[in-house]
């Protein structure tokens, strides 16, 4: 036996008392599960089988009864058979509006950034042409990614896929798996008119107007959904796609609708050259260069049910720790919250394990330069030393800091 | 198929299987009772779709391989980031029932494997813990016969250098 195989054999020890254990648990829960074992699947299999027969035999009926008239009937004219590539087509040819449809997405390869959102963290959509009839977008916010792909279909654009992609990539799609997609739901028909319908969403304005942070603009096609005390709106525009989305209810006493929701435009970049379209807030923060050698840590961990605290704190200048903690924040998305959030996380805190990292230059939490916070669902959020320094947190600056201070974290590490 | 030489044999898969994926696990994610809970998660899978093995020399690569896939899934779990983050820095050191038994003999050898980062313990596990050869290797961790010699060389190269001791002698002749 060689001596890694001996030492780690020894490391590990007698498993033989962990192994009845496991046993043991999987005798108990197995029962539990439910069972789909090959012999059953080939059961239902049969069962879906004779079924599909029973089908093929029901609409073959009417088949045969017109192949007799066809008999009795005159010759059949010899008929041309469809060109091969239109044959697994889900595509009509293109309707006379489609330059128009087109119009409604971002170009290819693009970024879309939009304040507001769930719990107004932001949205940015991605948008990826297909081919000339087929766009995908990626969607995401603080809630979540979804992905979607809709379908230049004749005079219409349709859904034909949307699904939650998160921590996922984006599908790469064949066109023959495409034109399988069935059709979700008509985003939109040309040409539109006030009053069309797709599906809950109704026509009210073709050439309005809306205002949104990007800027103003005009010729704009205004679709509402609305059902009992809640309206929806989605505003789009020739050139751009959909540019602004809000929600409202109804307040009771004043008859108003009150916005519940706003999302909007602010800019479109260049998937292929992101930064160099980076288009600043005209108050945004100059980054400083800080410089530190300590790390600091302060943590508030629930032990028990009875929501007993255990408090683990220190400060550090071993770079194998800041290793381990440059891992972990790489693993962990950057969330750039509101400030509405950072004041309903600051609550939880009294209740949920947090772990605040200071950057400081001493070792101390005398001068501290920044505080992360990680909290229990994996989110850290990151804020400069100071809340009066947070402004508007959802712009790019902050989140070039969070790098700039990853990179410090990367050189002191060596 | 008779309901009951199925359950006689799932339990024999059990009986054969569960000792060494238990240390296989234990050696990838450093934790017993993470370990334990992957193990469970497997032959519970395992039992689902029992039916479909007939050859038994394969069923040992199926659960490696499962096992394998579950202590990734582990390690790139939020809870076990949030392990390490708090192990780092705290100042006490938090009793777990999880560290490594200590033993009188000296492990350094072992305990130096185990620091190694999971790319390179991994192959290290296999190679001389597994006692398999780069190709089953290969075959299990879905890489190249090459990739897995490369890894090795650097993993022993890791090796050297933690080692103070000359225990490192052993890996010359590889």
């Amino acid at each position: 036996m060689n001596e890694i195989k001996s030492q780690l054999n020894a490391k590990v020890g007698d498993t033989s008392e962990r192994a009845s254990r496991v046993q043991q648990q999987v005798n108990i829960k197995k029962i539990q599960q439910p069972l789909v074992k090959k012999g059953y699947l080939g059961y239902y299999a049969t069962i879906v089988a004779f079924i599909g027969v029973l089908v093929l035999c029901i609409n073959l009926i009417p088949s045969i009864n017109d192949e007799v008239g066809q008999l009795t009937g005159p010759e059949p004219t010899e008929t041309t058979p469809p060109p091969l590539e239109e044959v697994d087509t889900a595509v009509e040819k293109k309707g006379e509006y489609y330059g128009l449809l087109k119009q409604y997405f971002f170009p290819d390869e693009t970024e879309a950034v939009f304040l507001g959102g769930f719990e107004n963290g932001g949205v940015k959509t991605h948008t990826f042409w297909l081919s000339d009839d087929y766009v995908q977008q990626v969607v995401s916010n603080d809630g979540g990614t979804v992905e979607r792909v809709y379908r230049l279909n004749g005079n219409q654009i349709e859904l034909v896929y949307q699904e939650m992609i998160d921590g996922s990539e984006r599908t790469q799609w064949s066109i023959e798996e495409l034109n399988k997609l069935p059709m979700l739901e008509v985003l939109l028909k040309a040409p539109f008119e006030i009053g069309d319908e797709y599906g809950n969403w109704t026509v009210i304005e073709t050439s309005g107007q809306v205002t949104t942070t990007y800027g103003s603009m005009s010729n704009v096609l205004v679709v509402e959904n609305k059902t009992d005390d809640v309206r929806m709106r989605k505003y789009f525009v020739q050139g751009f796609g959909e540019v602004k989305w809000e929600a409202t209810y109804l307040n009771e006493e004043s008859g108003d609708y009150e916005v519940a929701s706003n999302t909007d435009l602010v800019g479109i970049y260049s998937l292929s050259d992101e930064a160099a379209n980076i288009d600043y807030d005209q108050t945004a923060m100059i980054m400083e260069t800080v410089e530190f050698d300590t790390i600091c840590f302060n943590g508030r961990l629930v032990v028990d049910m009875s929501l007993n605290v255990e408090f683990v704190n220190g400060c550090t200048t071993d770079t194998e720790k800041i290793q381990s903690v440059i891992k972990i924040l790489d693993s962990l998305p950057i969330k750039v919250s509101s400030q509405e959030e950072d004041g309903q996380r600051v609550t939880a805190i009294q209740q949920t394990d947090n772990y605040q990292i200071y950057l400081g230059n001493s070792v101390s939490y005398e001068d501290l330069e920044y505080q992360i916070t990680i909290y229990e669902d994996g989110i850290f959020q990151y804020q400069p030393k100071g809340m009066a320094r947070l402004g508007n947190i959802t712009s790019k600056p902050f989140v070039e800091q969070y790098n700039e201070v990853k990179r410090l974290l990367d050189e002191m590490a060596e | 198929m008779n309901h009951y030489l199925a359950e006689q044999e799932f339990q024999q898969v059990m009986q054969e299987h569960t000792e060494y994926l238990l240390r296989l696990a234990y050696l990838y994610v450093k934790d017993w009772s993470a370990g334990e809970d992957i193990v469970q998660d497997v032959f519970l899978k395992f039992y689902q779709v029992s039916n479909q093995f007939e050859e038994r020399s394969s069923l040992k690569t199926y659960l490696t391989r499962m096992t394998i896939n579950k202590c990734k899934d582990y390690l790139k779990s939020w809870h076990y980031r949030k392990q390490v983050l708090t192990n780092s820095f705290s100042n006490r050191t938090r009793k777990t029932p999880n560290r490594f038994i200590e033993q009188d003999e000296k492990l350094e050898l072992a305990d130096a494997v185990m620091q190694l980062s999971l790319k390179y313990r991994e192959v290290i596990i296999h190679y001389y813990f597994e006692e398999l050869s780069v190709l089953e290797i290969a075959q299990i961790l879905s890489i190249s016969d090459n990739t897995v010699k490369t890894r090795l060389r650097k993993a022993r190269a890791l090796l050297r250098e933690q080692l103070k001791h000359n225990q490192w002698e052993v890996l010359l002749s590889e």
